[in-house]
């Protein structure tokens, strides 16, 4: 098992984002964490790089407990790890190939030469050309989300983490950055973690996909399983009728 | 009746509950400087994070802020002489006026000019900057791809601070006393012997080391608060406006409150 959250509990002041949540993410696998705006998927998520600190629980990555790493060690853990912000979270000040390089200058040994030419294998991997030397404000927001996937992938991460890498694209877009995970998995053999509430495209991305309900996990299956599922709670979230919601909670 | 006392009860305690949460905010506040003072330290051993960005801060923060400096102590030098002249009746020997612009804008207006108003400039510059990329996520960002922030981000510009302050006061001063001399000179009547006599017959190498002391901790605080509001910015614009508020009238409170403490330590 590569991640697994146990029992992970986290308050923000009075309110209570998670309460016993618990997730396992198998080696190779895509999971897509689903929920309502606001249930905490990107809490989760942050969870598993130590950006968050659970109040109580257990986060383990790669057999590491995070919460028991030094500095170092978890700098060298979130080297393994790619994350793909909500709203990329480009550095501003910084063309597109100078944020894609950001990741690749804290690995020890890798020259200019091996930098440039992996920065421009990630951008073509996302398919974005002409964008080097551009700022991140100049692009479009289909563009700032691949870009920031290139960053995410120059490491060559071993796991990557996807916060709504879809929401707010068109429909072409969401449909080109959807192949953009399913290549990850495939050609560079990523766990990816995807939280989202797209769920045409959970359903496309997905070996199996999780769902968030105050707090904790509600169900957890492959995506037939869930398309299949009798829990008047997922099938009102997934079919996208609020009034079904509302009787099922 | 018994609403009513209930009411009048809630009422009397409203200010208990006001100083009360003060009280709490103030604590909290602290304890995140700490915290946050604790990782600074901690970050120094980042070297090859924060050392590529030092020159460019010194730059920004120190190279970049000498013409308002300079715009500053230039005016308060022709005031200084033109106040001085007109204090100084026929009793006190005119070359007074040398004595007061120097030890003035050495070891009070120079430093405290300086300080308020980089405190204005530096410190909004850096808790704007800095807060904007809290809430856009871009802090999280440095720290998901392995660099420690407080390293990439703080480091530099406290250091650029500490280094570079004590520079620009320095000119501050030079043009203040320069500023006064040329006042004395076109307006005054004066000659530059007897303001250059003025000028050295109360001057104490100590001045400098004094002056040098308040620099580098006007320096320190003015980069430090603003990185601190900044980094612990929340929410979206508003949070980033509160922030560089904040940073402003918080640095420039320390300031005046280290200038009366270095004055009471150290003359």
């Amino acid at each position: 098992m590569s991640v697994e959250l146990r029992g992970v509990r986290k308050a923000f002041g009075q309110n209570v984002i998670l309460d016993g949540f618990s997730l396992d993410v198998q080696d190779g696998e895509t999971l897509s964490l689903i929920g309502h705006s606001g249930a905490g998927k990107s809490v989760a998520l942050k969870h598993i790089i130590g950006l968050i600190r659970p109040d109580a629980g257990e986060v383990w990555v790669d057999g590491h407990l995070v919460a028991d790493l030094h500095r170092e060690a978890l700098y060298d853990l979130r080297r393994s790890v790619g994350y793909v912000f909500q709203f990329a979270a480009l550095f501003d000040s910084m063309t597109i190939s100078e944020n894609v390089a950001m990741g690749l200058r804290r690995i020890q040994g890798m020259s200019e030469s091996e930098i440039s030419l992996r920065v421009r294998e990630s951008l073509d991997l996302v398919d974005l050309e002409d964008v080097d030397d551009r700022y991140p404000s100049e692009l479009s927001g289909g563009m700032i989300k691949r870009a920031g996937l290139a960053r995410a992938i120059a490491t060559r991460p071993k796991y990557l983490l996807y916060d709504e890498p879809t929401t707010g694209l068109d429909p072409v877009t969401v449909t080109i950055i959807d192949r953009l995970i399913m290549r990850m998995r495939e050609e560079l053999g990523v766990t990816g973690v995807v939280v989202t509430h797209d769920m045409e495209s959970a359903y496309r991305i997905s070996d199996r996909i999780a769902m968030l309900y105050e707090g904790k996990i509600r169900a957890v299956g492959t995506v037939d399983e869930i398309k299949a599922t009798r829990d008047p709670l997922i099938r009102a979230f997934i079919e996208g009728k609020p009034e079904l919601m509302e009787t099922a909670s | 009746m018994g609403g009513e006392i209930e009411s009048t009860g809630q009422f009397l305690l409203t200010p208990f509950r006001l100083v009360g949460r003060w009280a709490l905010a103030t604590v909290r506040t602290f304890g995140r400087a700490g915290y946050f003072g604790a990782g600074a330290v901690q970050a120094l051993r980042s070297v090859d994070i924060w050392r590529p960005h030092l020159l460019t801060q010194m730059q920004r923060i120190g190279v970049e802020s000498i013409p308002i400096a300079l715009f500053i102590s230039m005016f308060t030098g022709i005031v200084l002489a033109l106040q001085a002249s007109y204090t100084l009746t026929d009793a006190i020997p005119e070359y007074f006026v040398g004595t007061l612009v120097g030890k003035t804008m050495i070891l009070e207006l120079g430093p405290v000019l300086t300080g308020l108003a980089l405190a204005g400039r530096v410190g909004a510059n850096i808790a704007a900057e800095i807060g904007t990329m809290r809430v856009t996520e871009q802090i999280d960002a440095l720290d998901a791809l392995a660099y420690d922030p407080v390293a990439y981000l703080i480091l530099p510009r406290v250091m650029a601070g500490l280094l570079m302050f004590p520079i620009v006061v320095a000119f501050a001063i030079a043009i203040g006393i320069g500023s006064g001399w040329i006042t004395s000179l076109g307006l005054l009547d004066m000659t530059s012997p007897q303001f250059v006599m003025g000028l050295r017959m109360f001057f104490d190498p100590f001045d400098l080391q004094f002056t040098l002391i308040k620099s580098v901790s006007f320096g320190g605080v003015i980069t430090g608060v603003g990185a601190f509001f900044g980094f612990t910015a929340t929410g979206g614009a508003e949070g980033v406006g509160i922030a560089t508020t904040k940073a402003v009238v918080v640095g420039s409170m320390i300031i005046l409150v280290l200038d009366a403490f270095w004055a009471a330590v150290l003359l």
